[in-house]
């Protein structure tokens, strides 16, 4: 009886919590991996562990003190970069969006359909075109040349801004008409309805577009890699995958460090944004 | 209905405000778009001078201005020269500004601030950024006089470009052979008694290096007679010798080397490893790595020798340079030359940032103190610098490739290019060929 | 209303004085691409906000600027850099390359490295003599002469009277400048020399505080002229006429560096499908590109689909928990996780390698070189791949899964369908009608998913024997890049971008087929 029992129980759900725990290692090991690699007290991956032996905060400390690798300049960097460039993406975004969804003008879906055709070319495939005309940059205006992180800023608005105006010219298109019909029937001017009606209704899926932006530009690779050249202007992905190549084994407990120092802000706020991250996901902007 | 108006009535001056905003926002971001030279000066201060953190500087006492020596070095460097530099000023009458700057930066900032005025008389750097500095009127030609005789080659080579000088070299770095020194006294002068004393030793491997990297593997095309680019005055890029008599007969005595197990297929980590742990007698490597080969008890030795010829590894060299932009020429040469080279400041700088002595002068007091860094020295002495030209830029692909075909024994034939590769011979005929080509653009 | 114009003009007035102020700027740099992107920019800005007649495009026009600056206008350029030999050595255009080769100086061989002693004097009216101790049968003295008197001035006296038993003597009338002393009019001398004849002259070389300061002998001068008539170099040294020969100046059978950029018609993209040693790679990897983006997808599909599967399951405990868990690659970023599974995946020492230890053993075979061998290096990015990407799929089929009515199955079930069967012919094609978009989506991801593949295995092993920095795991976007940044080759600026042509084509296929799917996405971009 007891073991109809289990074999009952194994055939309902048994089979698939043993799938289930399979991929939980398979998910989770990694990066238990790498947070418990952070504070072991080990010199080097030849002798790494899931479960170290000793604690210690050592790695961490010789991140803030090794004048070779300026770790906390690149995080600075990679915020400063990556707040502005998503709050301009977000307010240009929102400025495009309230004209596409509620003013009437001839070419409105012509320009809609190319906004579209626009986003589906990442902005990084025309990297060497990029890379030439800052290069030219760099000799009519140096301040947002090649090196500097406004070039950088620049091309990251360029990349994204015709995605969110889309997203957003989505949601402002569900906020009923009436609102501003009557406040047009009152005289209200069309900024008006902008600045009062349209855009703090928006406001929800302001924080979702400007948290994705931030997202995709903070894991921004290609284009930060071809922008920034000196080594205190780098961004977290550029120099944590640049300083640490050549000795992989001897800075492991280092690059464990900066890996968790880098990644947790950033799966914090994923979880938290979990399902609207994910809607904006399903339309394809930031990953997957 | 009527409370929008109101509203908007009172809200009026306010929207003003937020479209003037809007406004400027857009100016801001145009403005900058169009490359304003207003915003250009605001803006581009700080951007050029965010590097140096600090000024290590006498103030002026004497009554009529005098003149100021702007010197930019990294920080290291910086520390070293910066008590030294008081004597210079009281006997030259001149002020001595040693600014500290990120030893990178230093290469792209000499070329933006320079121009506008703001850049040092002089800097020190690579001598790899020689090509680039030069070809862009960056850096003055150095007439080093008597000071050469005081010079290994190897270094003023490494700062010659197109029949000049550019440069004061005070430092090298070069590979050189570790060995484990509880099993072995020295590194044998060849080859084959390498081989023979990892027989003796009964270690597992013998001499790591990494396979697929030019920079290591350098020696094992450069030392009998075969090279890079020629290097008469500065590098030629229309003569490629990586297949040269010398060249290829090193490669195939390389490819003996790998087929008998004294060489053996590494990674940079792996050789490392290796070496720590004791399972492989040699590492060849450069001085950056003392701090980890100290896991055993090691000692270096030069790398040995083919066939009678030194090992020529790659070396890096630093030196001091004089910006084309600084209107003080003579002064800032008379500065190199009657100053920094001489070798109590050698000696200083070495103290403080323990690289390899450029001088033989310097080369002789770490000769007496670190007998290690003196082999280094000697091994770089005997080197070839890494050629200071752009066109090395197509070098290290093909070179790289090709040494790692010969180090991992990866010969045959590849049917996606149709290239076939028999022996060490193929391999270097193609790299060269490949480099040639990718010089003359096609 | 009259506020606001003034804002409105004066914003257009900074803006058309920039714009006034950077077109020289382009036209002296020869930056043409720039020059008419900055035109069209402020043409539009001009019409938008000068005239009333297009009151939409003022909430457009300036999330636009930056789209058309950053992404249409570089599609642009990139086809037209595509045709053109931009690569390294040829990175200038013709009148900055001459401008870099007349700037070159040259110091005749014979009087390299000749030094010799140089006294510094001054006589009553201030004006600075020089003595230079060549050697006992030159000791000349004479005036120095700044460049503007070099012609007016008469050569340097051989006077060995200056010297008496090899110490100098100031003559009478003069003044001996100390070393301190010539410094403070350092600036003054560097200027200045002393001439011996036509073509040769003393100049002050290094001021010694604590000897006697030396000279040099100096004609340096000019190494190349531009001849702009026959349009030839010339080389002063060895008096050679070089002539243009495509995008050099040849002297001799010898290119002089640097060259510059001209048009090349379709040479790059002949090179690209011609040559065996390019072609053979090119196919590899376009190839592989797919292979990567499908497997990639099919891989994620399958795991996603098949947990969110085993968790649709009412009454299974811990359903929340294992749910966040499987969540969690996807939380992270690209950049991180790679590098992590890349410390995993080391073959010396990853603990990869040290699980597998056993299974070496056992089966006495080598251990697997993780990354260094073609199918252990694809092997490998597409393991990482699918922990990176299973995740999304997980979530986007739960919420399918979810969204299928269950009276749907249940009635199936009914009808005496089992649950494969009903799985393959209700549930999976339901599914499929919702996913396939995000799967085409998720395949173009792939398609350029440079971060993986370039932190990875920098798209390595190389393939032997190829003119291009290429490997065996490289696809399209990571060729493009070690064409054009960092392949150890040289910068091919043009090749690289005739193989971007190439992904857009591509991108461009993939676009239109999502396209037929316009309408869903619109209905998902609405539902956010």
């Amino acid at each position: 009886m007891e073991t109809y029992k289990l074999f009952n129980w194994f055939k309902e759900y048994g089979w698939r919590h043993l799938f289930a725990l399979l991929f939980v290692i398979f998910a989770i090991y990694p990066i238990l991996f790498v947070a418990t690699n952070s504070v072991a007290d080990f010199a080097n991956l030849t002798n790494s562990k899931l479960i170290p032996d000793g604690f210690t905060l050592k790695h961490y400390k010789l991140l803030s003190s090794n004048p070779l690798v300026p770790y906390y300049s690149w995080l600075f960097n990679t915020y400063k970069v990556a707040i502005i460039a998503a709050f301009f993406n977000v307010f240009l975004g929102t400025l495009a969006a309230f004209a596409f969804s509620r003013l009437q003008f001839r070419g409105r879906r012509a320009s809609l359909l190319t906004l579209v055709i626009v986003q589906m070319f990442p902005s990084f495939l025309a990297f060497v075109a990029i890379y030439l005309l800052f290069f030219q940059i760099s000799d009519v205006a140096p301040i947002m040349g090649l090196g500097t992180h406004f070039g950088l800023i620049l091309v990251y608005l360029g990349g994204s801004i015709g995605f969110n105006s889309w997203l957003i010219k989505g949601f402002m298109d569900t906020i009923s008409p009436s609102l501003d019909e009557a406040a047009k029937v009152d005289g209200a001017t069309e900024y008006q309805i902008f600045s009062k009606i349209i855009a703090p209704l928006a406001r929800p899926i302001l924080v979702v577009i400007f948290v994705i932006t931030f997202i995709g530009i903070y894991s921004d690779y290609i284009l930060a890699a071809i922008f920034l050249k000196d080594k205190n202007l780098w961004t977290v992905a550029v120099g944590i995958n640049t300083v640490f190549v050549d000795d992989f084994n001897a800075d492991w407990g280092v690059i464990a460090a900066s890996s968790v120092i880098a990644a947790t802000p950033i799966a914090v706020l994923f979880v938290f944004f979990q399902k609207q991250i994910t809607g904006g996901l399903t339309a394809g902007s930031v990953k997957g | 209905m009527s409370e929008y108006t109101y509203i908007y009535e009172r809200e009026y001056m306010k929207t003003n405000k937020l479209r003037f905003i809007v406004i400027l926002l857009m100016f801001s971001l145009v403005a900058v778009a169009c490359g304003g030279d207003t915003a250009d000066d605001a803006a581009e201060a700080p951007e050029t001078t965010e590097a140096p953190q600090e000024t290590l500087a006498a103030p002026a006492t004497t009554a009529p201005p005098p003149e100021v020596i702007v010197v930019w070095a990294e920080e290291k460097v910086a520390t070293a020269l910066d008590p030294l530099v008081g004597a210079y000023e009281a006997a030259a009458g001149v002020d001595v500004e040693v600014v500290v700057y990120d030893f990178g930066a230093i290469r792209t900032d000499v070329q933006t601030a320079g121009p506008a005025g703001e850049g040092p008389d002089v800097f020190l750097g690579a001598h790899d950024w020689v090509g680039e500095l030069a070809a862009n009127g960056v850096v003055s030609p150095l007439d080093l006089g008597s000071v050469a005789s005081d010079l290994y080659d190897v270094g003023v080579t490494a700062f010659s470009y197109g029949g000049e000088v550019y440069g004061f070299p005070y430092a090298t770095e070069a590979i050189a052979m570790f060995y484990n020194a509880d099993l072995v006294d020295s590194v044998p002068a060849t080859w084959e008694e390498a081989k023979a004393a990892c027989d003796t030793a009964g270690t597992e491997l013998c001499v790591g290096t990494p396979s697929n990297d030019a920079y290591h593997n350098h020696p094992f095309v450069a030392s009998a007679g075969g090279y890079v680019f020629a290097s008469a005055g500065g590098f030629d890029a229309s003569d490629v010798g990586l297949d040269n008599a010398g060249a290829i007969a090193s490669a195939e005595y390389l490819d003996g080397l790998v087929k008998n197990g004294t060489v053996y297929s590494a990674d940079y980590g792996g050789a490392m490893s290796n070496f720590q742990e004791g399972r492989a007698l040699f590492w060849m490597t450069g001085p950056w790595a003392r701090g980890d080969a100290s896991a055993v008890n090691y000692g270096v030795g030069l790398i040995p020798q083919f066939d009678g010829n030194a090992a020529t590894p790659f070396v890096g060299v630093r030196g001091a340079m004089v910006s084309s932009f600084s209107d003080k020429q003579v002064l800032a040469q008379s500065f190199i030359l009657d100053f920094f080279a001489t070798v109590e400041v050698q000696q200083a700088m070495y103290e403080s940032d323990p690289r390899l002595p450029a001088t033989k002068s310097l080369f002789a007091v770490v000769e007496a103190a670190d007998p290690i860094a003196a082999v280094f020295a000697a091994s770089a002495s005997n080197g070839i610098p890494m050629p200071n030209i752009p066109e090395m830029g197509s070098v290290w692909g093909p070179m790289a490739d090709a040494l790692n075909v010969i180090r991992e024994q990866a010969y045959g034939t590849n049917e996606e290019t149709g290239v076939t590769i028999s022996n060490a011979t193929d391999a270097m005929k193609l790299a060269a060929e490949q480099v040639r080509n990718a010089i003359a653009g096609g | 209303m009259t506020v606001s114009k003034i804002f409105r003009y004066t914003f257009l007035a900074i803006i058309n004085s920039l714009i006034v102020y950077a077109i020289p700027l382009t036209l002296t740099f020869e930056s043409w691409f720039l020059l008419s992107l900055i035109i069209v920019i402020g043409i539009l800005i001009n019409l938008v906000y000068f005239s009333d007649r297009f009151l939409p495009m003022k909430w457009i026009l300036p999330g636009m600027i930056f789209m058309i600056s950053f992404v249409v206008f570089p599609a642009l350029y990139n086809s037209y850099v595509s045709f053109t030999n931009w690569s390294t050595g040829h990175i200038l255009t013709k009148t900055q390359a001459i401008n870099i080769l007349e700037d070159r100086v040259y110091t005749p061989e014979n009087q390299k490295g000749i030094e010799f002693e140089i006294f510094v004097l001054q006589d009553s009216s201030l004006d600075f003599y020089y003595v230079a101790n060549l050697d006992s049968n030159n000791i000349l003295f004479g005036k120095a002469v700044s460049d503007d008197e070099i012609f007016t001035t008469s050569y340097a006296n051989h006077e060995p009277s200056l010297f008496v038993n090899n110490e100098f003597v100031t003559p009478d009338g003069y003044y001996l400048l100390s070393g301190k002393e010539q410094i403070a009019n350092s600036t003054t001398l560097q200027d200045l020399s002393l001439i011996i004849d036509e073509s040769t002259r003393v100049q002050l070389y290094k001021i010694s505080v604590f000897g006697a300061s030396t000279g040099r002998l100096s004609s340096t001068s000019q190494l190349y002229t531009y001849d702009d008539l026959n349009d030839v170099m010339i080389n002063n040294a060895d008096n050679l006429s070089c002539p243009v020969v495509k995008d050099n100046f040849v002297c001799d059978g010898k290119e002089i560096e640097p060259g510059w950029r001209v048009f090349v018609g379709g040479e790059n993209y002949r090179k690209l499908f011609s040559n065996q040693r390019i072609r053979g790679p090119l196919g590899v990897v376009t190839k592989w590109t797919f292979q990567f983006a499908f497997l990639s997808v099919l891989l994620c599909f399958v795991v996603g689909l098949f947990l969110s599967m085993i968790l649709n399951k009412d009454g299974l405990k811990f359903k929340r928990i294992y749910r966040a868990i499987f969540i969690l690659p996807y939380a992270i970023p690209a950049f991180v996780s790679v590098l992590v599974w890349k410390g995993l995946l080391n073959p010396d020492y990853g603990l990869i390698n040290s699980w597998f230890g056993p299974l070496y053993e056992i089966f006495d075979i080598e251990p697997i070189k993780w990354l260094t061998t073609k199918e252990s290096a694809r092997s490998a990015v597409l393991l990482v791949n699918t922990w990176l990407g299973f995740p999304y799929m997980f979530l986007i089929t739960t919420g399918a899964l979810q969204s299928i009515p269950k009276e749907l199955i249940e009635a199936a079930k009914v009808d005496g369908a089992s649950g494969l069967q009903s799985f393959w012919r209700i549930t999976f094609p339901l599914l499929m009608v919702s996913i396939s978009p995000l799967l085409i989506g998720s395949f173009a991801y792939n398609f350029n998913n440079f971060t993986l593949i370039f932190l990875l295995t920098g798209g390595g092993p190389p393939i032997i024997g190829s003119d291009v920095a290429v490997g065996w795991t490289d696809i399209l976007i990571s060729f493009t890049y070690k064409l054009a940044i960092s392949g150890g080759r040289g910068n091919l600026f043009g090749l690289a971008s005739s193989v971007t042509i190439i992904i857009f084509f591509i991108v461009l296929v993939i676009s239109a087929i999502s396209f037929r799917y316009t309408k869903r996405l619109e209905r998902i971009y609405g539902n956010i």
